[in-house]
This record gives C-alpha cells, structure tokens and sequence, in this order.
C-alpha cells in the first residue's frame, strides 16, 4: 500500500515537472522566433535591395523609386520593423515579392516535401546505421569488419552532392532506372534519399559502432554471455539499445540538418520542398519568403531538440528513474 | 605474438598501452604528408595551376606528361590539387580556429557567469543553430564579397554554436568539481581559474572536436562552393574543383574524382587524429561523444 | 563508386540475413533494468515495409505530357508586364499573345493583329484578328486590347517594366470592333517591334481580381493554360486552352524549372525531357549521337566583359588605347573554336548577324599581344597593371571558363586580372545604382526582344540611368537612330554607329551567344521563334 502510494505521487510530481517544462520551453520558443525574425530583418537588408533584383536589369532609379514606394520599402527602417512585428504577431509575413502569395503559406505548402524527404532520409539512414553499426561494433577486430569500418570512414570525406551526383550520372543518365526530377513517383524518391543517407550514415555508424563494442564489454554483458544468454540477443536487447540511447543526440542534430541544410538535395532533385524555395527565394531577395522560411526553420529546429530531449529522458532509465 | 618474451612484442605491447594510439599516430603521419605537400608544392607541381594549354583539354590521366590529366581549359589537375590543397586546408583550418574562438569566448562566459549574461548569450546560442546558412552565406557574399576571408568567416559563423555548447556544459561541470571551487575560495581570478583549470580541463574534448570539425569544415567548403558562395572563381580550392567538375561529369569523369579523392584523403586524416585523441581519452577513463 | 557499393551490401545482403537470424531466437530470459527492450521484429518489418514502397510500387498509367526544361520560370509568375525577354517569354508565349510577335527568321509578324499600316508618323492603324478568345470564352477585340494599354497607362502600369518600354504611345482609340489607332508621342520606327512585348491579358479579370492573382491564375488568349505554377514533379503544369485560335496538339505540359545546368543535361539526356534549353557546346555530339535534334538558337547577344568607364576614369580602362589593348589580347578564335566548339563565333561590335543594324564591315578584334603591348606602352602602362571583373557566372553555358581564359590572356600582356564572380541580387545592386566595384563586369549587348541594335546600344550609353559609359559625341546619332522613319537610313545610323562602339571599345568584346536547345526524337516540329519555342506546334511522333 505504502508504496504505490509513493508511487502515485512521484508521478503527480512527474506531471508537474512536465507541465513547467512545457510553457518554459513554450516561452523559449517564442523568444527564439522574435530574436530570429528581428536578426533577419536587419541582416537581410545587408545583402541588397529586393526592389532592384525584383524591377530587373531594364529599370531606371526612378521607376525602382517609385515601386519602392508601392512596396512600403520608402518608409524608415525603423517604422518598417515595427509593422513587421505587429504583423507577425498575427503570423502574416506579407506576401512574396515576385509571385504575390501570401509568404506563410507559401513556405507551409512546400513543407510536406521536406517533411517526406527529411522522413525517407533519416528511415534509410537508420536502416542502413542501426543494422551496420551494430555489426561492426560487436566484434570491432575480425578482418572483415576491419576493412567495412574503413569503407564507412572514407564514406564520411564524400559531400553529399558528390554522392547525389554520381548517383545521377549512374542511375538516371546511364541506366535511366530512376527519374531525377520531382517527386511525385515512388521511383523518385530513392535516389533522393539514399545521397542523403550517404552523408549521414557514416556518422552514425561509427557512433553505434563504438557504443556497442563499448557495451559489449561491460561487466554485465560479459556476465551474461558467461552464464550462457545468446550472444544475439545480448546485442539486440542490451547493446544496441544502448547504443541508439547514446546516438539520440546525433540523431537530433542530423533530423535537423535534414530539416535546414537539405538545400542542395532538393535543388538537385527539383524537390519542391523548402531547401528548394530557400534557394531561387534568396537568389531574387525575396525577403518575406525568406522571414518566413527562417521562422518555420527555427520551429521545426527548435521541436526537434525539444523531442531530443524528451527521448533521452523517456529512453535513459536514470533520467526516468531520478525524481525523488 | 607467440612468444611473450621476445623484445619485439614487449615492445608492441608496451607501445599499444602507452598514451599515443595506433590511429593518432596514422593520422599524423598522413597529415604531415598533407602539409609537406603543401608547403613544398612548388617542388611537386609539374606545371603552372593556373595557367593552361586549351589544346590539350581533357587529357586523361598520364597523357601529355600530365600526372592526373587535364581540365576544361587544358590546366594541369595535379598541380591545381596540391595549389587547392593549401587554400582548402588553410580555409578549413582558420574556419576552425574562428568557430573555436567564438564558441569558446560565448561558451566560457555563459558558463562563467550566470544570471542574465548567461541568459542572453543560451539565447543567441540557439538562434545562431536555428538560422538557416544558406543567408548567413548570401549576406557574407554580398557584404564583403567573396575570397579567403569572406569563406572562412561564411565557415566559422555557421559552425561556432557548436563549439559554444558543448565548452559551454563541459566547463560548467568542470566549475561545480571541488578542486575549483576551492581555488575560488582561495581568492584565484577568475582569468587564473579559466586559464588553470577550466582550459586544460576541456583539452581532450577541445582535440577531438577540432580534429572532426576540420573534416567537417573541409566537406562544408565544397557545399559552399556548389552554392556559388565559396571561393573566387579560378581558384582551384577542392570545392572549386568538385563544382567544376560537374558539367563534365560525361566527358571526363577524372575531373570529380581528383577532388573527390583529396578530400576523402584529408577527412580522412583529420578523422583518424579525432579518433586517435578519443582515444587517448578513454584510457584515461574519459568518454568524449561529439 | 566503392564506397556507393559497401552501402547497397550493407543494405541488402548481410544485415538482413543477420536480422532473419535473430528473428528466429526465442525471447530471452535476460533483462537487465532500464533500457528498454524492443523486439528486432519491428524494425525487420519497417525495413521491409520501406523496400517495399521504394520497389514495389511503379508509375502508373502513362500521361502523354511535353515536358521541357528551361532555366528558370517567370519571376513574377503570370504577370507579363514585370520583365522582358528571357526566362519569362518561354511561359508567356504559351499563354498570352502579343499584337505582333516575331517569327523564326526574327521578322516581325501579326499575332492577335493580323495587319498594321502606318498613317502619319505619329499614328499607327492595327487591324485585329477575329477568332480569338480569351481562356475564360470571353472574345478579344479591339476593346479589351484598348482597356490593356490604358491600365499600363495608369500609374500602377506605368511603373512595370513594359509599361515604362511603351511610355511612347499618347493614347490608343478604337475606329471599329477591330480596329486600332496607337498614337505616339513622337515618331517611333519600332512600334509593331515594341508591341510584341505587350501581351494581352484579360482586362476584366485583371482589374477585378488585381495583379497578384492574376499572376497566379492567368486568362489568355494562348494555347495553354496554367493548371498550377509548381506540381510534385516541380514542374509548372499548363493544359491545353479550349477557346484559343492557335490550339496546341499536346494537351498536357509541364515547364521544368532547372536553373543548374548540370540538372538540365542529366534530365534531358537521361529522356526525362522532351525539351531543353540552354545546354553545353560539348554535349552537342552526345546528344546527336542518341538522335536528339540539336539548335543553336539565332543568337543575339554579345557576351562581354563590360568596362566602368564612368566609375573608373581614373583607372587605366579610363583610357580608349587601354580598352583596345585588352581587347587586342584576347585569343577569340581558341575561344571559340576549342570552348565552344564552334557554336559561338567571335564578336567585334554589339550586335550579332540577324539583328537589325549589325555592320558587316566591322570585324572582331584580331588576336594581336603585340599591339596589345604596344598600345598599353602609349597609353603609359608599360608594365601593364591589375584590375578585377564582377562576373555572375551559370549565366551562359561556358562562361565559367571563358572568363577564366580571358583572365589567362590578359595575364600574358601584363595585365593581372581579379575575378570576383558574384551572385546575380548583388551583381543587380551594382549595375543599377552604377556604383561598381570592379573596373569590369559582365554584360551583354541584348538585341531582344526587338531584333534590333538600338536597345542594348542605349544601355551602353548616357541614356541609361546611372550609366557606365557616356560619349556625348554618339549621343546624336543614338537620338537620331531612335526616331529616323526610314528604315534605309536607318541602318545607316546604326552602321555607323556599330563602327563607333568597335573603335571605342565600351566591353571586352567577345562571343556571339545563343541558347543550344535538343528536342528529343519522340517530338516533332520544334522551332525557336524569338529565342522561344512555340509548344502548340509540337506534336509527338508516332511510336513504331
């Protein structure tokens, strides 16, 4: 009785806790958008005048004057920036300069496509890191995982785009098997995925790698296998979990690259996603569409490290266990 | 190993327990291999980098005297590695030194100090991870333009938060260890106690952690490069190559996979002194994971 | 290519078996606290649940699509008064019409006006065409095309880049259902060339739904309609229009957006495409060698490296002796010949054959270090000196080792030049405002969309806003050139004109440039009108 009573509360102080951590982190988020929105909107200025690239090369000063002024983009800085927090506020980014829509929406209707390729990337890449990282780290020394730990680590020098590219040149030019552009078919989507996975895998296999071979020599395990548990199983249920648990962090780090720096997949692919919409908007200046690509970048970066967090807690039975 | 007496494999057995690794002392080798041929580049170049024959563009490998051939307008690729090698080199290096310095001045003062101080620079911490590079890059461009210094600092400001967190909870542990709050009791500075004890602390992490921020570094130079935001145009720095490279992907594959190569080779290297440091690190008991 | 290979390994063959071998252990009795113990199965499952997906699943039932790969979409999507000329035209012209348009040899004919006289030299009659309709059924007429020209008249129009182009036109009258007078301001011997650029939107829906939304959801009178500016492939989809007067045989087409040039040839080449433009020298051969049709478009650029005369006075390229010089140095002819294989001839003035106005009796520069010496010894450069070039590169297909070659060849006269390629929003900054940090830059002399050398002749003179050179002697005979009526005399302004830029030396003058298009076997009757492929005209060819 006593002790389900203890129980029981530790739980409602749980609950508590995670309550307080919520609107905390709520609160850190919204700092984090303001701070964001307000460094962008002066940095932006400093790589040039959106009107210019916007008017074209056939304009004169007055005529980009006068649209300046159509644009509000005449008006003090300062009185600039005060109506684009009050708008924000209300979560209207004002509407792209070159194609007119509303920049919000326009940044959330391509965000599906990342969101898939973010999701096929990080699936290959941990179908590929789990099964090899735990392979080669059970038994580091055997000669043929020798030589696969150094293909894994020559893998980790090759930029993603060079692998993209070659993956191109192979697979669409010469054997034409996959499309290269889009996504709309299942096929288009392997290529994608798999350069990126190129690009992460090794990191990852190398991480598990050592997190399993170090397990595997814990004192427990050695037991075990002594006693006579199967060496199998040792790996499945203690080794490799303990593994990823050691990994979640590194795994964090990539689902957010994934969701901020897949800009040159996306451009390679024709991936309609926001890596590609960051790109031709940053090429014209366009600067709403870019406010607003930054301010879902940093909610989505920022949701990722929360999660991260929430995993290490949720998987690590110290962190769960140590609420007294 | 048959015999555990003979010399030779107390020798091993010695030298495989002492404080230098297998993979340190690979790396090293291998990098100084790198800087020898940078720093004795003209000795190695057979032609002028920049500098080119267009009647014999695309040479294949061998052909014409040329060691790996020739590029789009007949240059010695060869002589534009090594030339490339000490611009990709010297750029990831001092990309690392800016990411270092920044991480570790926003890094030791939040740690150092709390309150609002500490506050602040979390914050600017975490906007700094959440921003996206792409802009941070344009806005270098399009300020100062576009050279060695322009790269490196497009580099370091892109990857300083990095270093910023992890010196930031590092130093914070090492703040709480006994040792130090007691010389903080004995009235030391707080410059002595940052320079006695939290540096020296932070070493073995600091090593591996530039070690794999240089291949980082090395990598993002190229991505930078595909972006047209790194290096001037003509200067052959490995992005600049691997860039290149790609119109011709048909005609003449070599043109990738020269760059492709040397930066597998340095990554490579920098990843083996990284290794080599962790470790070192572990014998000593500690567990580095970045 | 080994390391691509150890993934599909690790992908495919042992991990799996591994994971099959662990399946079949029975649950073990050992658990230590803590870490939780997932079951292998699901990860089994997932993996080849994903294998699955990625394989499994193929393209269903095939579309007939045109698909065509250009560099980039219009900016401003369906709003055609924002820019002209290229990229936007390649979309326009599928789904608006001009009053005129010109045709594969670059003369101008009718479009939506089938005729045109002039009365007196400030008025113009337009006869109409009377079958056209707009995409929403609505007819074209002589009233729609009048409220256009009021709307680009108005102060929202006056300030778009077309409706500055035609700030000539004092006002435009209906005589007749179709029947058009355009009166201008003062006499202009470009008009129906100017009017090609003036596509002929819906006024209704333009003025009720405003710009931005028209731009999104486009009503013309061409032989497409926009089904969505971007769909999963990336793509542009337009469909075909129901109402138009010149219908299109392909139904469906999709505009691919490929603005990295090593993209466009992997797409084209690899069949994905139907169409693509902008392609290398280089590829030329391979694309015939896999029956591709291979253009090179009529060109109508000179591509160049601008000098800031105005900016740079002080400077060495202040001086006539020194901008010959440089052009002196440069070996075009290799250029040419080895980079471009060909396809681009050398240039010497600023317009290319075909364009009217282009003098046959100027020639390009020969390739003479010598008199390059020389001239820079006169002009007091002895040891020649250093200057930098702003250069946007990806914008022609060699450029990036063009300029490199250039760099090469000035070299070789002393002349040690920086190249500082910069981004195109940057480049803009400077051309515009005229505050360039560089002694050079790229540009181009640009005969579209009119065919004629006149316009890119006013951007090289005072007549641009914040200009980069400025002889006042050639400004009579540009003012000359923009009015004279005849067209014979005409030519002879510009003549001479053309004789002048060569001697004076504005631009290291160096190739003549135009677009390589391919179109693949299974497409017939492709054709370039005005650097723009007409898709209505385009038919897939019968498969064997």
């Amino acid at each position: 009785m006593k002790s389900s009573h203890v129980i029981y509360q530790l739980s409602q102080h749980q609950r508590w806790r995670v309550g307080v951590k919520a609107v905390r982190s709520l609160g850190k988020l919204i700092i984090l958008l303001i701070s964001i929105t307000t460094f962008m909107f002066f940095a932006l200025r400093m790589a040039g005048d959106p009107i210019i690239v916007l008017a074209g090369e056939n304009a004169s000063v007055e005529l980009i004057e006068e649209i300046k002024k159509q644009y509000g983009f005449d008006r003090p800085l300062i009185v600039q920036y005060i109506l684009y927090i009050s708008n924000i506020f209300r979560l209207d980014f004002g509407e792209s300069l070159s194609t007119g829509q509303p920049a919000l929406s326009y940044v959330l209707s391509q965000l599906p496509a990342t969101l898939l390729l973010a999701a096929l990337g990080m699936a290959v890449t941990l179908a590929i890191s789990i099964p090899a990282g735990a392979w080669l780290g059970m038994k580091p020394d055997a000669w043929g995982r020798r030589v696969m730990a150094g293909a894994v680590f020559f893998m980790q020098g090759l930029p993603g785009f060079v692998t993209a590219l070659l993956l191109i040149q192979v697979f669409v030019v010469q054997l034409m098997w996959f499309p290269s552009l889009g996504y709309s078919q299942v096929k288009a989507w392997i290529l994608p995925s798999i350069s990126l996975a190129s690009f992460l895998a090794p990191k990852l296999i190398r991480m598990i790698s050592a997190n399993v071979s170090e397990a595997m020599r814990e004192e427990y395990i050695r037991t075990a296998r002594s006693v006579g548990a199967p060496g199998w199983s040792l790996l499945w249920r203690e080794a490799v979990p303990n593994a990823i648990l050691g990994a979640v962090a590194l795994i964090g780090t990539q689902f957010a690259f994934l969701f901020a720096g897949a800009v040159i997949i996306e451009v390679l692919f024709l991936w309609p996603g926001i890596g590609l919409l960051l790109f031709r908007s940053a090429q014209v200046l366009d600067f709403p569409v870019l406010q607003a690509t930054a301010f879902i970048i940093a909610i989505l970066v920022f949701s990722v490290n929360a999660m991260t967090n929430m995993a290490f807690e949720f998987l690590d039975p110290r962190m769960r266990r140590a609420a007294p | 190993m048959s015999d555990k007496n003979s010399s030779s494999a107390r020798y091993f057995k010695r030298w495989t327990e002492s404080d230098i690794s297998v993979e340190l002392i690979t790396g090293v080798i291998l990098f100084s291999i790198l800087i020898a041929l940078i720093l004795f580049r003209g000795y190695f170049q057979t032609h002028d980098p920049y500098v080119g024959d267009l009647m014999e563009r695309f040479s294949p490998m061998g052909q014409n005297g040329h060691l790996l051939g020739t590029d789009n307008l007949g240059r010695d690729l060869w002589s534009r590695l090594l030339e490339g090698m000490m611009w990709s080199i010297s750029a990831a290096s001092m990309a690392t030194l800016i990411a270092f310095v920044m991480g570790a001045f926003v890094g030791l003062l939040a740690a150092q100090y709390g309150g609002w101080i500490r506050t602040i620079l979390n914050q600017v911490v975490d906007m700094a991870l959440a921003f996206p590079n792409l802009i941070i890059a344009i806005i270098v461009v399009a300020v100062i333009g576009r050279g060695f210094w322009p790269l490196t600092l497009t580099l370091g400001l892109v990857s300083w938060p990095i270093f910023a967190r992890v010196i930031y909870a590092e130093s914070l542990s090492l703040l709480e260890r006994d040792y130090v709050i007691a010389s903080h009791t004995f009235g030391a500075g707080t410059w002595s106690i940052l320079s006695g004890h939290i540096l020296p602390g932070l070493r073995p992490t600091l090593s591996v952690m530039l070690a794999f921020h240089f291949a980082d570094m090395l990598v993002a130079e190229s991505a930078l490069s595909f972006l047209g935001l790194g290096a001037p145009l003509g200067v052959p720095t490995w992005g600049n190559l691997l860039q290149q490279s790609r119109d011709f992907l048909f005609v003449a594959p070599w043109l990738m996979a020269v760059p492709a190569a040397g930066i597998i080779y340095a990554v490579f290297t920098a990843n083996l002194i990284g290794d080599g440091f962790s470790a070192l690190a572990r014998r000593r008991g500690r567990r580095i994971d970045i | 290519m080994a390391a691509l290979l150890s993934q599909i390994i690790f992908l495919t063959d042992k991990p799996v078996k591994m994971l099959c071998d662990i399946t079949s252990r029975t649950p073990i009795f050992w658990k230590q606290g803590g870490a939780r113990s997932r079951t292998p199965r699901f990860y089994v499952a997932g993996l080849m649940l994903l294998a699955s997906a990625l394989f499994g699943a193929t393209l269903g039932k095939e579309m007939r699509t045109l698909r065509m790969g250009i560099t980039s979409l219009p900016p401003a999507y369906g709003n055609p008064y924002g820019a002209i000329g290229l990229p936007g035209a390649l979309t326009w012209q599928q789904i608006y019409d001009g009053l005129t348009k010109l045709n594969e040899k670059g003369e101008i004919v009718g479009a939506l006006a089938t005729e045109w006289e002039m009365l007196d030299p400030l008025t113009w009659r337009f006869k109409l065409r009377e079958n056209a309709r707009y995409s929403n059924g609505k007819v074209f007429d002589a009233y729609k095309a009048q409220a256009v020209f009021h709307w680009l008249q108005s102060d929202a129009g006056r300030i778009t880049i077309v409706g500055n182009e035609i700030k000539g036109i004092d006002k435009v009258s209906v005589t007749g259902p179709y029947d058009l007078l355009i009166h201008t301001l003062r006499p202009d011997p470009i008009l129906p060339q100017r009017l090609s650029i003036v596509m002929m939107v819906e006024p209704d829906v333009w003025l009720a739904n405003g710009v931005q939304a028209y731009a999104r959801a486009p009503v013309g009178t061409g032989s497409y309609v926009v089904d969505t500016w971007q769909n999963k492939n990336g793509a542009a989809k337009l469909v075909a229009n129901p109402y138009s007067w010149r219908p299109p045989y392909i139904q469906n087409v999709e505009i691919f957006p490929l603005n990295d040039h090593a993209a466009r040839f992997q797409a084209a080449i690899s069949k994905q495409l139907h169409l693509a433009q902008s392609l290398r020298p280089e590829e030329i051969e391979i694309f015939q060698k896999r029956g591709f049709d291979v253009r090179v478009d009529a060109t109508k650029q000179i591509i160049g490296l601008a000098f800031d005369v105005e900016g740079h006075s002080d400077s060495p390229i202040g001086d006539k002796r020194v901008r010959q010089a440089l052009n002196y140095a440069i070996d075009k002819n290799t250029i040419s010949e080895i980079i471009t294989y060909g396809a681009h001839p050398p240039a010497g003035q600023g317009a290319a054959p075909g364009v009217f106005g282009y003098n046959e009796a100027v020639s390009p520069y020969p390739y003479d270090p010598g008199k390059a010496r020389a001239l820079l010894r006169e002009a007091g450069y002895p040891d020649g000196f250093s200057m930098s070039a702003t250069v946007v590169i990806g914008t022609y297909a060699n450029d990036v080792e063009i300029y490199q070659k250039v760099q090469q060849d000035l070299a070789a006269i002393g002349v040690a030049m920086t190249i500082h390629s910069t981004v195109f929003s940057d480049w803009i900054q400077q051309y515009v405002t005229g505050k360039w940090r560089s002694e050079a830059f790229s540009l181009a002399w640009n005969a579209t969309p009119y065919n004629d050398s006149i316009r890119p002749m006013e951007y090289y003179s005072c007549k641009k806003s914040r200009p980069f050179f400025c002889k006042d002697s050639m400004m009579v005979d540009l003012n000359n050139a923009a009015s004279e009526l005849d067209p014979l005399k005409r030519e002879q302004i510009l003549f001479d004109l053309q004789s002048q830029f060569h001697d004076e030396a504005p631009q290291l003058f160096l190739l003549e440039y135009g677009h390589i298009w391919v179109s693949s076997q299974e497409v017939s009757g492709f054709s370039l009108h005005d650097r723009v492929p007409p898709l209505h005209k385009i038919r897939f060819r019968e498969t064997k």
